[in-house]
């Protein structure tokens, strides 16, 4: 068996170079298409204004600034009031601490909240366990991404808007996720065996300690592929910012900072294109580094099936 | 392993860890309690910040509010209804939606190709998958960015074209718009399914392939009997993504066509999809009914697919 494998695999090579180079041309043609944009915006960012504006009049376009300013990011991490910088802190850098912890509180509490549901319904018996999972797996296919915005009727009716609108940014993510008890309970039931919980129960473990001590451990795979989603998920939520943290610049999160000097970029006469593409930049950069680090990661926690929920 | 369970089974007073086998007639426990609760939170989650905020909506149709507010609730005879008939409004965003809908399934079959690439035997598809999985965790905001800037008057397309259209704004040709939004979203879409297709790909053994060689099997064959059952039920995942994230397009709508003082978002509405108009609705202009009843209608719709889909699985499960 494979003794064939090998031999096929190594004809494959040797008779058609030319498949070869076809594959690498569209495996790189397409690498230029994904990254020659953030080239562009990259280069714009460093470009004045004013140089954007007066070369595309006379179709002088060059991918490389003429001269290499400072001028865009200057503008998007301005000190002023009228760059929503409040009390003399970029709004730039105010959304990113924002987007920060209003990513990592309702993400870690709901995988915490999750993960001992799935532990619950993956290693014990109790009545209603069928049903209540039942439940689960169909809210979970409900297509709720069409209420996203009429449940801002609700919260306002609790006040979970205006200034208190990081409130419903926060709380219920704390409840964890039909998804992510769904995925976590295939987890636990294929990846952790009975055998171990037995031999804990039988040392005199207690359940909370079981979890704590033993089922966390063990998920990690699984919890770090959810965390991080969740955590890109919640980075770059942008309608949700939109409806409930608009109203107070303080408890702005990053999208939102960055989509609001569009608005002052688009209202201007030039455009302030080059400000734009540094907003741009600031918010892409932290992720990009993140996916620097951990790639292997996510690539894994698409495969193990803990993507999307 | 049998030794284990009954020496758990005689010990009654601890919990019920060690899966018992399960009985007609279970005696109360107290590890119950702890169990109710752990799974009762995310259900209870769900009935508070899902659950009541779709009833409420589900009232709210059919009344009219002052300022958005629930106490000023009152009946209104089907008014929210009839603003449904003639809104151009409505009209044009399920175009624009549908369009830009449209880009997921041309995401998926990039995805497919790419992947097909992908699994070729070279040399550094790693690194590749790696690079074309970026897009994915970009935001959508910031690549909304990216691509106003390129199609910007005095971007890099009218540079290359020799032109000087406004693509975001045309008002001779308004639809560039949706084609720029739809541009964006084909190139941020892609990235999740080629993951995936190529862990289908590595799922299906080469011996089949192999086999079908002998067989005298050509490479339409080996797709159709071979690579197309291995990946069917990755794509019928995507493709499920995809049509409830195509027809919720909202990020890319809002940043590349932002509304205008007389409320337009581009030029003939052009860069209006259906959440972007629920957004405006309910949100901006505080029309909470008909906005809900905007929402209820995409609902509906979205939830045809996923039944026809989930059964069509079914179906195809039993047969196997």
């Amino acid at each position: 068996m494979e003794n064939t494998n090998e031999v096929s695999s190594a004809t494959k090579v040797r008779k058609v170079p030319v498949g070869k180079i076809v594959t690498y041309a569209v495996l790189i043609l397409y690498t230029v298409f994904l990254f020659l944009p953030f080239l562009i915006v990259l280069f714009t960012a460093f470009k004045t204004d004013a140089e954007i504006v007066e070369m595309g009049k006379i179709n002088g376009y060059t991918l490389f600034p003429k001269k290499w300013s400072l001028e865009g990011f200057g503008m998007a991490l301005s000190t002023s009031a009228e760059y929503n910088a409040v009390n003399g802190v970029p709004s730039l850098i105010i959304g990113f601490f924002n987007s920060l912890w209003q990513t990592l509180i309702p993400l870690t509490g709901g995988l915490f909240v999750s993960a001992f549901a799935a532990f619950m319904y993956s290693k014990y018996r109790f009545p209603g366990r069928k049903t209540l999972f039942m439940i689960t797996v169909l809210t979970m296919m409900l297509p709720l991404g069409a209420f996203g915005f009429v449940s801002y009727l609700f919260y306002a009716s609790i006040g979970w808007v205006g200034n208190k609108g990081v409130l419903a940014i926060l709380i219920p993510g704390l409840f964890g996720g039909a998804g992510t008890v769904f995925f976590l309970r295939a987890y636990f039931d294929s990846a952790i065996s009975n055998e171990i919980l037995e031999a804990a129960k039988i040392d005199g473990a207690n359940d909370i300690k079981i979890f704590l001590m033993m089922i966390m451990p063990l998920a990690k795979p699984a919890l770090i592929s959810q965390f991080l989603f969740g955590f890109v998920g919640g980075y770059n939520n942008y309608a949700a910012a939109l409806m409930y943290l608009y109203r107070d610049k303080s408890m702005w999160s990053l999208q939102l900072a960055v989509s609001e000097l569009v608005t002052i970029g688009s209202q201007s006469e030039g455009g302030y294109v080059n400000m734009q593409c540094a907003a741009s930049i600031a918010a892409l950069l932290p992720l990009l580094a993140l996916y620097v680090g951990v790639q292997k990661y996510f690539i894994e926690g698409i495969t193990i099936g803990g993507g999307k929920e | 392993m049998e030794e284990k369970t009954a020496v758990l089974q005689t010990d009654q007073s601890s919990s019920s860890v060690a899966l018992p086998p399960e009985k007609k007639k279970r005696k109360f426990r107290k590890s119950w309690i702890m169990c109710w609760i752990g799974v009762a939170i995310p259900l209870v989650g769900f009935l508070v910040f899902n659950g009541y905020p779709i009833i409420v909506s589900l009232q709210a149709m059919f009344s009219s509010m002052k300022f958005g507010k629930l106490e000023t609730m009152k009946w209104n005879n089907f008014a929210n209804f009839k603003m449904l008939v003639g809104d151009a409004k409505l009209i044009a965003s399920i175009k624009v939606t549908l369009i830009l809908a449209c880009a997921q399934f041309v995401s998926l079959g990039i995805a497919l190709l790419m992947a097909a690439f992908l699994s070729q035997n070279v040399k550094g598809t790693r690194v590749f998958q790696t690079l074309y999985f970026v897009p994915y965790i970009c935001s959508t905001v910031a690549i909304s960015i990216m691509w106003g800037n390129i199609f910007d008057l005095n971007g890099v397309l009218n540079a290359i074209l020799g032109t000087r259209i406004e693509w975001l704004n045309n008002l001779e040709n308004p639809s560039t718009l949706t084609w720029a939004i739809f541009i964006s979203i084909v190139w941020q879409a892609p990235g999740y399914g080629i993951v995936m297709y190529c862990s289908a790909f590595k799922a299906i053994s080469p011996s089949l392939y192999e086999a079908a060689d002998l067989d005298g099997a050509n490479a339409w064959h080996k797709f159709r009997h071979i690579t197309l059952p291995g990946i069917s039920s990755i794509t019928f995942f995507l493709i499920l993504a995809g049509i409830t994230a195509g027809l919720t397009t909202f990020d890319a709508a809002k940043v590349l066509a932002p509304m205008s003082w007389d409320n337009f978002a581009g030029p003939e509405d052009s860069g209006l999809t259906i959440m972007y108009y629920i957004y405006n609705t309910g949100v901006k202009n505080a029309e909470m009914g008909y906005a809900s009843i905007l929402s209820w209608m995409l609902f509906v719709v979205m939830m045809i697919p996923s039944v026809f889909l989930v059964k069509k699985r079914i179906l195809s499960m039993e047969d196997n």
